[in-house]
């Protein structure tokens, strides 16, 4: 078994360098996610005609997220949404990434995609269910993630919209 | 340590993170004011409210006219200001250009001026701050 920084050292799971002074959390990923922001997520299209491209949204939601503003959680507002089993989805007007918290503030993405596709296709139970097989397999220290559906439990500064 | 960077422009970025930053502060203003919600923005823009919810959650895009609707509506001022990196040290403001490491995904080409320019301290663009203030 192995704890979160190890698997970072061997490669196994790779952290986004945001770009900002001071992260308050951190988004670890695995490399399939890597590939996806490299290779995917520059090739998409807002599907709601926005000037904000999808890969703008998800540098705005590095900056979000990683520089510990305040993440808002429940109505239309939400950003952040839990599913079954500790799988919890970062949202941004066309993007869908799925993941779980190792642990306060450190989530581990492991799958993306165009929000628009996911639901086009109602994929979002093949998603979550990638999620917990990755994180079956992965050899992570247990707990392997915090359970629960209180957003307060597993970022700070997080609010009901 | 393993890491990556997203390969984005300088210029994007900038835009990216002042509109993040945009909607931030309108959401927070009005998660904020217990006084209000989004039907009373609809009701006071005269507009419907799914096009508020739309503005505020990201899946419409956001003028200045928007933002200083929207302001007005909960009864804020917005207010725009331009600051350099150097007036903000330890800020995200000052990191608009790739810090020493380069990943392999990003255009070299494009980066190479940018840094150059940034070594510059006079010359280095500003970064954009908004922030919302109740109206007096």
């Amino acid at each position: 078994m192995a704890t979160l920084l190890s698997l970072v050292h061997d490669g196994a799971l790779s952290r986004i360098d945001p770009e900002i002074a001071n992260e308050d959390r951190f988004i670890f990923t695995t490399p399939t996610f890597q590939k996806w922001v490299s290779e995917k997520l520059p090739q998409l299209a807002s599907n709601w005609d926005l000037d904000e491209q999808p890969i703008e949204q998800f540098d705005g939601l590095l900056d979000t997220f990683c520089g510990g503003h305040p993440l808002t959680y429940g109505s239309d507002l939400r950003c952040l949404f839990e599913h079954e089993n500790g799988i919890w989805e970062l949202k941004t007007a066309d993007l869908r990434i799925f993941g779980w918290f190792v642990q306060r503030d450190y989530f581990i993405a492991v799958r993306a995609g165009s929000a628009w596709f996911i639901k086009e296709h109602k994929l979002y139970k093949g998603f979550i269910g990638e999620v917990m097989r990755e994180r079956d397999a992965l050899d992570l220290d247990a707990p392997k993630f915090i359970e629960g559906k209180d957003p307060n439990v597993i970022v700070s500064n997080c609010y009901f919209a | 340590m393993s890491s990556f960077r997203i390969a984005i422009s300088p210029k994007r970025r900038a835009a990216a993170r002042f509109m993040a930053q945009a909607r931030r502060s309108l959401v927070q203003a009005l998660a904020s004011n217990t006084a209000i919600n989004q039907s009373d923005l609809s009701r006071a823009l005269e507009i419907d409210r799914s096009v508020v919810s739309r503005q505020l959650n990201g899946t419409a895009n956001l003028t200045l006219r928007g933002v200083a609707e929207l302001a007005w509506a909960m009864g804020c001022r917005p207010e725009l200001r331009l600051i350099r990196p150097e007036e903000r040290a330890g800020d995200n403001a000052n990191r608009w250009v790739p810090a020493e490491s380069t990943p392999q995904e990003l255009d070299e080409d494009a980066i190479v001026p940018f840094r150059a320019y940034a070594q510059s301290s006079t010359n280095a663009p500003s970064s954009v701050v908004t922030k919302l203030e109740a109206a007096e």
